[in-house]
């Protein structure tokens, strides 16, 4: 190993969300005077306006910074933010493999909670070495003492060494970036075998196309080498080789356990992959590096133009977003109410939300989104087992024999003050108990089998509200099951508007076939024809309302002056219905598709 | 072929008081209605300058109130209309009256000068009606008024009443319509009480003093009076207005056609097609001050013009012969405005056709009863997409 390479150390920044990553990364930068201290500003890695506002971290963040320890050596460490909320456990997953050593970071306050936990699993699996840290010492509510036999009940780790800190003061901090020194193993790593670079993440870049951002794992990558993506199977010219700073610094060569960007003469988006393995055109490594599990969206909902001719510019944005988030996948499909639009599928509401936002705003598109659901096994008469991810593919009638929907393994971390009420939640949505272990006196893990589709609507929001705000909450994926689902369409004067239809458990169709129905009738404005609103399932309608007709629309006087006002006041009226979406002849004000939409949000 | 003739409108914007409904312009108070007359004359000039065919086929003296007006001044307007722009033998020339200026004398002498038809605002026969919207007369006025003008002599006369109040209840609205037809007037207005911006009643409404009748109570009102009216001799011809055989409005139907009308006075508004611009229209400021000074200098009182588009002529001629009970000549839509309303609205039309708004004969889209109670949303549907 080169002294070059014994003084490199790779590591990223793990916990619950909100526990202090992101402040915590703010004082490295200033410690290490990565970032000047007029440039300081709080996250200052949380780039994205959508960050800034919401306060919390959506994307991994990388950084390179510069230190002298206390033995007199200058280091060089690659640090990696990352998000805490569940729907990105995958940006996670990815920097751990970009690093050796891993800062768990546990607010002092709160103690362990339910993505402590996930989090540093992971980074278990990946064999890291992890730091667990007590952030928020500061805060008079802190109990660093308890918190800590938590920590070594959870790790091993003796509570008199797990390191107190508060990201916010700044204290403790140098202490722990020592051991940052001291315990993260430098990269083992051969500058001289075949290039073996993994990308980690990619961002595309208005100005410069598609960004990689790579950790080398083997080899060396020098400034205009000829570069091949070996899952891509593409060849190109490392135009801009460099490392990450607050920008990017353009450099010579990046070496074995560097992490760094790369930016190719690569023409088309889709070919920078994260996950994908770059390697020398000419000297190819063997075997690429062993990628992430492929993520797999959970949620879906049908994203539509709200104008028809921008269609095309919801694919150019979509595939310009894909590479940013590779967790999104999109299919065009068409939509008789909607037109022509994409079928997204997403890691889970937040994510659903942020890639709402951003096409909002980076994409400057106004878009239309239909009610998130799962993907379904729908199994049919004959045996055979079709996926659906849009509730319309559901076959008809006898066609059909069940339908099978993913169910999560959900564990909740609660007080234990909370249990009752957070088990009433869970069997209200159709969960099914499995476990109860008390993590200490106080704090009880809930182990639960639960439908997706129940949690990702509002089950968030109510295990906070219904725990203070005390009980946290992570799941994976764990099976299909058979479940009594119902397909249940809303139909607008016999039309079937296929962009409302959702798929329901038959217990909750009536109730949630009342709600939309009643809700069209209060946003469908009174037309010249009675306008029937029925939720059905199959033939049989369960819901019905109507919206009475107009019965009198009719200026009484026209004379001479009042022709032009009255002539502008229609053509105003005409004009507002241009944005009207048409179901048969019933027009239907996008407002109402918006706010049926997002009613179980 | 366009017709050149022309007619003329002349706005009277005096009121006694203001009636809770009003958007007209018009002034109260104490007024100098002879210097106003004065300034009219002095318009009268301008608009002969604007050569528009000549002599007049139809007047109209709207207001406001033109009743406020002295036998005399009425006398000079006339004249002076009759020596700078000409009046056609046979004219019509209607005047509107309030029944509180009304005397057997006064409409008796209407004749003398010149008006050969009048319009009698009675709007209600109940004194609590009349209350609510603040008209300056009473139930007993509006009989007698109602009774000198049959007798008055003149060639034809309307009657304007008013529908749809709050809390007026079916019988209300029967009984009003029983009375009115007893005196056999030729021509009948009947309008549905409309809440317009900015007027009284729009501010007791958004103060929650007074709820709207609903929709469904005013279209019934509204059908009352078109089976009744047509039961007991009167031809539907326009949305709000009723004749016996022989005694449609003439000069109202020049707006609906399209045809050559001047008006005169503050607000008022006049259209024409110019041979060199093609259809315009214009209209004066909506301010008697300004006006009287305007027309004093020898300016011209317009401060809107508008030239419309062969475009927003076909939009208008749809919206105004849906009006008409013969409908929309859609031949005249196709050769003159290139509008194929069959074509270009087929959707809409089909709709609309099985839903019973409207009928297709004889080269006519029109509007059926039911269809006539959603005129402006049927108008709507049929303009083509902008
Ligand atoms: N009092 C106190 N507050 C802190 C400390 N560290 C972080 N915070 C506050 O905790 C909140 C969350 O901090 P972040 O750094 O955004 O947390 P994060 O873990 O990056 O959050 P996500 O990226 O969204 O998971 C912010 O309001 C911080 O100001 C600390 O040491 N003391
Ligand atoms: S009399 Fe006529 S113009 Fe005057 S306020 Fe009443 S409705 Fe209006
Ligand atoms: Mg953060």
């Amino acid at each position: 190993m080169s002294t070059k390479q014994s003084r490199i150390r790779n590591f990223c920044i793990i916990a619950h969300i909100d526990h202090g990553k992101s402040t915590l990364a703010d004082r490295l930068l200033e410690i290490t005077g990565t970032v000047a201290h007029r440039d300081m500003q709080d996250q200052v890695l949380d780039s994205m306006d959508l960050e800034r506002e919401r306060g919390i971290t959506i994307k991994s963040h990388a950084i390179q910074m510069q230190y002298t320890a206390a033995d007199g050596h200058l280091y060089t460490l690659n640090l990696i933010d990352t998000p805490g909320h569940v729907d990105f456990t995958y940006e996670v997953s990815r920097a751990l493999k970009a690093c050796e050593g891993a800062l768990l970071v546990i607010d002092a306050a709160q103690g362990i909670e339910a993505q402590t936990i996930s989090n540093l699993f992971l980074a278990l699996e990946h064999d890291l070495e992890i730091i667990p840290v007590l952030n928020k010492v500061d805060l008079p509510s802190a109990r660093p003492d308890w918190v800590a036999m938590s920590v070594e009940n959870l790790i091993g780790e003796p509570a008199e060494d797990v390191l107190a800190i508060s990201a916010k003061t700044g204290q403790g901090v140098d202490t722990l970036l020592e051991s940052v020194i001291r315990r993260v193993p430098p990269p083992a790593a051969n500058s001289q075998a075949p290039l073996r670079a993994l990308i980690f993440d990619s961002v595309f870049n208005q100005y410069r196309g598609a960004v990689a951002y790579v950790r080398v794992f083997e080899g060396t990558l020098r400034h205009r080498d000829e570069i091949y993506f070996m899952a891509a199977e593409r060849t190109y010219a490392a135009e801009e080789i460099g490392f990450l700073r607050l920008g990017m610094q353009p450099a010579k060569e990046l070496q074995a356990g560097d992490v760094g960007y790369v930016i190719g003469s690569i023409k088309d988006v889709r070919d920078t992959r994260v996950g994908d393995t770059i390697t020398h055109a000419r000297r190819r490594a063997s075997e690429p590096i062993v990628g992430f599990r492929e993520v797999k969206p959970m949620v879906f909902s049908g994203v539509y133009p709200s104008s028809t001719e921008h269609f095309e510019d919801l694919r150019a944005s979509l595939e310009r977003l894909q590479l940013n988030d590779s967790a999104i996948g999109y299919e065009p499909e068409t939509s008789a109410a909607l037109g022509f639009g994409f079928r997204v599928g997403f890691l889970g509401l937040l994510h659903m939300e942020i890639v709402q936002e951003r096409l909002d705003r980076e994409f400057d598109l106004d878009i239309i989104t239909t009610l998130p659901n799962v993907k379904y096994e729908v199994v049919l008469t004959g045996g055979a087992v079709k996926v659906v991810e849009n509730p319309n593919h559901v076959p008809r009638g006898n066609m059909l024999d069940h339908i099978r929907e993913p169910y999560v393994k959900a564990e909740v971390i609660t007080p234990a003050d909370y249990i009752g009420n957070l088990m009433k939640l869970c069997q209200d949505r159709r969960g099914e108990f499995r476990n109860q272990t008390y993590l200490d006196q106080e704090r009880v893990s809930l182990e639960y089998f639960l439908p997706l589709a129940e949690i990702i609507f509002d089950f968030y929001d109510r295990l906070k509200s219904l725990s203070r705000g005390y009980a946290s909450f992570d799941y994976e994926v764990a099976e299909y099951r058979r479940s009594d689902l119902v397909k249940l369409d809303i139909l607008i004067n016999g039309d079937p508007v296929d962009a409302l239809s959702a798929i329901v458990h038959r217990s909750k169709a009536f109730e949630m076939g009342r709600k939309l129905t009643s809700r069209l009738k209060e946003l469908i404005p009174r037309q010249m024809f009675e306008v029937a609103i029925q939720a059905a399932i199959g033939s049989r309608v369960i819901a019905r309302t109507t919206v009475r007709a107009v019965r009198k629309d009719v200026t009484a006087k026209c004379y001479g002056g009042d022709i032009t006002r009255k002539r502008k006041l229609l053509e105003k009226q005409k004009a507002g219905k241009k944005r009207m979406k048409h179901v048969g002849s019933v027009e239907v004000p996008q407002e109402a598709f918006l706010a049926v939409l997002s009613m179980g949000q | 072929m366009i017709d050149a003739s022309a007619g003329l409108y002349i706005h009277v914007p005096f009121c006694r008081q203001r009636c809770s409904y009003c958007d007209f312009y018009f002034v109260t108070g104490q007024r100098d209605h002879s210097a106003y007359v004065d300034a009219l004359c002095l318009e009268l000039r301008q608009l002969a300058e604007l050569g528009f065919a000549q002599p007049l086929q139809t007047i109209y003296l709207g207001g406001g109130t033109p009743s406020r007006l002295a036998i005399e001044d009425l006398d000079r307007l006339l004249s002076a209309v009759q020596s700078i722009l000409g009046v056609a033998e046979g004219a019509e020339v209607t005047m509107e009256l309030n029944p509180e200026d009304c005397s057997t004398a006064y409409v008796r002498a209407l004749g003398a000068v010149g008006i050969n038809r009048a319009s009698l605002g009675i709007q209600s026969f109940f004194d609590d009606e009349l209350q609510f919207m603040n008209r300056s007369h009473d139930a007993v006025q509006a009989q007698r008024a109602l009774i000198q003008v049959a007798e008055g002599g003149f060639n034809s006369f309307s009657v304007d009443v008013i529908f749809g109040l709050p809390q007026q209840p079916p019988e209300r609205w029967a009984a009003t319509l029983d009375q009115l037809t007893a005196y056999h007037p030729p021509h009948i207005s009947a309008y549905a009480l409309t809440i317009e911006p900015k007027t009284p009643l729009m501010r007791m409404v958004r103060r929650n003093l007074v709820t709207p009748a609903r929709d469904d109570v005013v279209a019934t009102h509204y059908q009352m009076a078109i089976e009744t009216l047509r039961l007991r001799g009167w031809e539907h011809y326009e949305i709000s207005s009723f004749a016996q055989p022989g005694h449609r409005a003439v000069h109202n139907q020049r707006y609906l056609n399209h045809q050559n009308t001047l008006g005169a006075g503050p607000a008022a508004v006049s259209f024409c097609h110019d041979p060199e611009l093609g259809p315009m229209r214009w209209s004066n400021v909506r301010s008697l001050r300004r006006y009287l000074k305007c027309v004093a200098s020898g300016q011209s009182p317009v401060d809107f013009r508008e030239r419309l588009t062969p475009a927003t002529m076909g939009a208008e001629r749809i919206m105004l012969s849906l009006r008409t009970a013969e409908g929309i000549p859609l031949d005249l839509l196709r050769d003159r405005y290139g509008i194929d309303l069959l074509t270009v609205s087929a959707g809409a039309v089909r709709t609309m056709q099985q839903g019973g708004l409207i009928a297709c004969e004889g080269g006519f889209l029109r509007l059926t009863d039911r269809g006539k109670h959603l005129c402006d949303s049927v108008t709507e549907q049929l303009w083509p997409s902008m």
